[in-house]
């Protein structure tokens, strides 16, 4: 392991080399009690053709974790501290043209709901068109070809014939496979995938999962996945990262995570999750109690309130990331040495 | 746990630009308690001053006097005195309570009926839905003051007439918001929650829909206050409503106008008095809508 | 019937049935542009729930699993009467609830409740829990406030609850108190329709295990609706499996589940992401394509255009639900997977 002057973040690299570092990320959002932490002293990193899974419950930090990489952290939020590294660059310092740009060629983004992601009064070709236009300078005839092109790759039936039709006409996974395509479009080389399939059925959530995987290996290109479903997040991340109250408490490999897990809340996750095994009607492990309020979280875990293996310093422990196993951090400093 | 909480809220720290965020959102809010204070403040004490107008004012409204014609504001009549001699200041405070009055009922009333009426085409749909929107759509194709003062030259001029003009018209624009809210509001969950639970249409119509519907309708009833403000005064104005001697804002601007030149105050003062109340009505309109829009956001 | 220990469920097979559907349909004119008035067109219909039969005996939990489209809400809505059915019949306590008329039937589909998907919009925003749970045991005849107290202690919340509005909840604590409200009127069927699939995971649980408990200790016959597969492995001693507004598999969850015999439960089943099934090889293909618009079914089978299975027979015959294997019933022409006794 190396040593440099940010241990954390070199211990969470795990990659040859990270593409995206982020580093003691702090997102507020201001209340009428005080200020809301949605994110809270975050660290990740996210290697070059890695899925990197963030999952975690409503209210998590997840996904304003993953909007402050392109600037876009929803109104009033704004980031209070901590430095998000792409290529090189923070891209907290970055103005709003060079932000643009990096939205436009580097760092691609897909929602949750693709119906309202798509603007409902133009087709879908022109829609498609218009970003190969403005971000990749092509003329009219040549975004319309690569516009198909792209369409075909992303598993559109009759893709010529679906440039003139309107998100309407289409089904919510088809929408989906739009979104991807306008994605795409730029040749980013990150990909931030929020709840991608969460409004769409289970065999569609399948079909996209796979496009999603085709697409990465093809292009080698970065991925964070976004996700409340650890089954989700276990059939397609390479690496998972699980957030509690705007806290990393665990980053481990999957097959890792999820065979031996570390952290409490990790664990208490993946044993509330309901299995597919029919017969066993035996009562699920719940966690007990709610997700804390933001606004009283103090020093110390997050998770202590509800955690089954909770003691008295743990109101005062930090929440640092240390190694567990090769690959594996926790933030629970008493977790591996009770099992 | 309180004192964590308490440390909590403190390690968050007010410094640098979370303080500016937090401060931007307490100003917004400030604001508009602010504007919601004026507003109250301002039709408050007016409407204060109506009410105990027998016991404020130091004349009779309607005593003539020939001999003080026109006289200018003095400390004996703080707002002069009119064509007839009458004490302006006196008139202007029984025009706040009959304009006030009259308002309050030509607005609420048709609110009332409207938002029965609207609930009942929402909820039910099918024809009585079709029935209602035809009638709404006929009444709205109308411009709205031609309609009332249409109604108001048939029955002849006079308060009655504005009345059942305003009532016959002013329902219809509340019922088309509440048809609308209620189109929504019936697939919400708890509407059909309540409907599976076995309550009848009336319980569920009154005591679940309409207390959620109500909402968007004082909204929208503020600014109506407005509208219906200038209407009365408009009409009296005109001669077609609150008829002589009886004061009335919109009148008493009317009654000064031939004397504009010589006695400026017998229109202005009443007609400055019609622009505080409706300023102060707007007011309270506003900061309402912003506090009750976020809510009704909720649920609509 | 409250005693029936827990060892007697899985065998719940005993007794007649509470609630029987027959052939139900529920269709819905789809909205026609004037063009298609003026040419005197037929209106369009949609057929959301095509002739499905389903039966839940007392004290047994049946899972209904499908996708956007299977019908499968519009089923639950026509069971609590917020549809009317086209056709079919539905057949609660021996008694036709389609031909009830007035306060009977109204009566009738009282004693079935329907828990929401939404606990944010399921509770009235304007009434305290206390209320809104108050009210609904009085409109069907209770009296005083003990049960209301009660009810929330049977689904977990705290006496002090009663005063809160549901602004002042959490997702999981809005979902208990749509459950008492549900039972203050005294049901014996509880449909739940996504009733856990807005919830965080770890709330989910909480609920699962607080319908799991209500089934087994006050004797509830529950339908189960769902998306999830293993929340409804989870709960369910039967499961129906529904695909444009028809049942195609119906039978036991652990066999449907295990030894599924359609090819649209077995393509389920393998779409279902399972992260403890990281190593295995995924041999099959994905189903490709998406469900069909409803206002374009196939003929013969529905499922033929993403099955690749289907033969000619699949194009021309509309497979009818039959027994594979005793209480395991399935539609399809082909059987890919083998009948029982092949395997």
């Amino acid at each position: 392991m190396m040593s440099t002057a940010a241990p954390q973040a070199d211990q969470l690299d795990t990659t040859s080399s990270p593409l995206l570092t982020i580093q003691g990320l702090r997102i507020g959002f201001p209340s009428l009690e005080g200020i809301v932490l949605a994110a809270n002293d975050a660290h990740l990193t996210v290697g070059q053709g890695e899925v990197l899974g963030l999952v975690g419950e409503s209210g998590s930090g997840k996904s304003v974790t993953c909007r402050a990489i392109v600037g876009m952290v929803p109104h009033p939020g704004a980031v209070l501290g901590g430095r998000i590294d792409y290529d090189g660059r923070n891209v907290l310092e970055l103005s709003k043209a060079e932000m643009r740009e990096l939205r436009a060629r580097e760092i691609a983004m897909i929602f949750q709901d693709p119906a309202s992601a798509l603007n409902p009064v133009f087709t879908v070709g022109h829609q498609i068109s218009e970003v190969l236009r403005l971000n990749a300078g092509l003329g009219r005839s040549a975004a319309r070809s690569r516009s198909i092109e792209l369409l075909e790759r992303v598993g559109i039936p009759a893709p010529d014939r679906r440039m003139s039709a309107y998100p309407h006409e289409l089904s919510g996974g088809m929408r989906q496979r739009v979104m991807i395509a306008m994605a795409l479009a730029g040749e980013p080389r990150l990909l931030l995938a929020d709840e991608p399939t969460t409004a769409l059925d289970v065999t569609i959530q399948d079909q996209v999962l796979r496009l999603l995987e085709d697409l990465r290996r093809e292009r080698d290109m970065s991925m964070i996945l976004v996700s409340h479903d650890m089954g989700v997040i276990g059939t397609a991340a390479d690496r998972v990262a699980v957030m509690y109250a705007g806290r990393i408490v665990e980053v481990a490999p999957t097959d890792v995570l999820f065979s031996r897990p570390d952290h409490p809340y990790t664990r208490a996750l993946i044993d509330a999750m309901p299995q597919l095994e029919p017969g066993e009607r035996s009562a699920l492990r719940t966690i007990p109690g709610q997700p804390p309020d933001l606004l009283e979280l103090g020093s110390g875990c997050p998770f202590a309130p509800r955690c089954p293996m909770a003691r008295d310093e743990c109101a005062e422990v930090s929440m640092e990331l240390t190694p567990v196993s090769p690959a594996q951090l926790s933030a629970c400093p008493f977790a591996r040495s009770e099992t | 746990m309180r004192t964590l909480a308490w440390a909590g809220r403190r390690a968050v720290g007010l410094r640098g630009e979370a303080a500016d965020l937090l401060r931007q959102a307490q100003t917004e809010r400030r604001w508009s308690n602010v504007t919601l204070g004026i507003g109250i403040a301002i039709v408050g004490a007016l409407a204060i001053a109506g009410f105990f107008a027998s016991l404020i004012a130091p004349a009779d409204p309607n005593a003539l006097d020939l001999t003080q014609r026109l006289l200018s504001p003095s400390g004996k009549h703080w707002m002069g005195t009119d064509p007839f001699g009458r004490d302006i200041f006196t008139r202007t405070l029984y025009a706040i309570r009959l304009d006030l009055v009259v308002v309050l009922i030509i607005t609420y009333v048709p609110m009332v009926f409207g938002m029965i009426v609207g609930a009942l085409a929402g909820y039910f749909r099918g024809w009585v839905d079709a029935i209602t929107i035809r009638v709404i759509d006929a009444f709205i194709a109308f411009p709205f003051i031609v309609l009332v003062i249409a109604v108001v030259a048939i029955l002849g001029p006079g308060l009655k007439g504005v009345y059942i003009g305003v009532l016959a018209v002013g329902w219809t624009l509340y019922a088309r918001l509440t048809r609308g809210d209620m189109l929504v509001l019936r697939e919400q969950q708890f509407i059909l929650a309540a409907r599976t639970l076995g309550y009848s249409p009336r319980r569920v119509i009154l005591r679940h829909a309409i207390p959620n519907l109500i909402r968007s309708n004082l909204v929208f009833s503020m600014a109506d206050i407005v509208l219906n403000l200038l209407l009365l005064a408009g009409l009296s104005y005109l001669g077609l409503g609150v008829q002589a001697p009886t004061a009335e804002l919109g009148s008493m601007v009317a009654d000064g106008q031939s004397f504009l030149l010589q006695a400026w105050w017998v229109t202005t003062l009443p007609g400055v008095v019609i622009v505080v109340l409706g300023a102060g009505f707007s007011m309270i309109g506003d900061s309402l809508a912003d506090r009750l829009g976020q809510r009704f956001g909720v649920v609509g | 019937m409250s005693t029936q220990p827990a060892e007697m469920r899985s065998g719940a097979g005993d007794g007649e049935p509470i609630l029987v559907v027959e052939g139900l349909e529920k269709w819905f004119a789809v909205g026609r542009s004037l063009l298609a008035i003026l040419r005197r067109r037929p209106p369009e219909r949609i057929l959301a729930v095509d002739g499905v039969s389903i039966h839940l005996l007392p004290n047994e939990v049946l899972g209904i699993v499908g996708e956007s489209g299977s019908g499968k809400s519009t089923l639950a809505r026509c069971l609590v009467a917020l549809y009317r059915p086209d056709s079919g019949r539905i057949v609660f306590d021996s008694v036709d609830v389609t031909e009830a008329s007035g306060q009977e039937r109204r009566d009738l589909h009282g004693r079935m409740q329907m828990i929401y998907q939404d606990p944010f919009t399921s509770l009235n925003p304007q009434m305290s829990i206390g209320a809104a749970i108050g009210e609904a045991g009085r409109v069907h005849g209770r009296e005083g406030d003990d049960f209301v107290y009660e009810l929330l202690e049977v689904v977990g919340l705290p006496r002090s609850f009663a005063g809160r509005r549901p602004r002042a909840l959490s997702g999981g604590q809005r979902q208990r108190a749509a459950i008492a409200r549900a039972l203050a009127v005294q049901p014996e069927v509880l449909i739940a329709d996504e009733a856990v699939s807005a919830l965080d995971v770890s709330i989910q649980a909480q609920i699962l295990n607080l319908f799991s408990q209500l089934s087994d200790d006050l004797g509830l016959a529950m339908i189960f609706i769902a998306h999830d597969l293993a929340v409804v492995s989870h709960v369910a001693d039967r499961v129906a499996i529904m695909y444009l507004g028809r049942i195609v598999e119906e039978g036991p969850v652990d066999a449907v589940f295990r030894t599924p015999r359609h090819p649209y439960t077995r393509a389920l089943l393998d779409a279902h992401p399972d992260p403890y099934a990281l190593g295995a090889v995924d041999e099959t293909a994905p189903i490709s394509g998406d469900v069909p618009s409803p206002l374009d079914i196939p003929s013969g089978c529905r499922f033929r255009a993403r099955c690749p299975y289907a033969t000619d027979i699949c194009e021309t015959d509309d497979p009818v639900l039959e027994p594979v294997d005793k209480p395991h019933r399935v539609a399809c022409h082909v059987l890919p997977f083998g009948t029982p006794a092949a395997s």
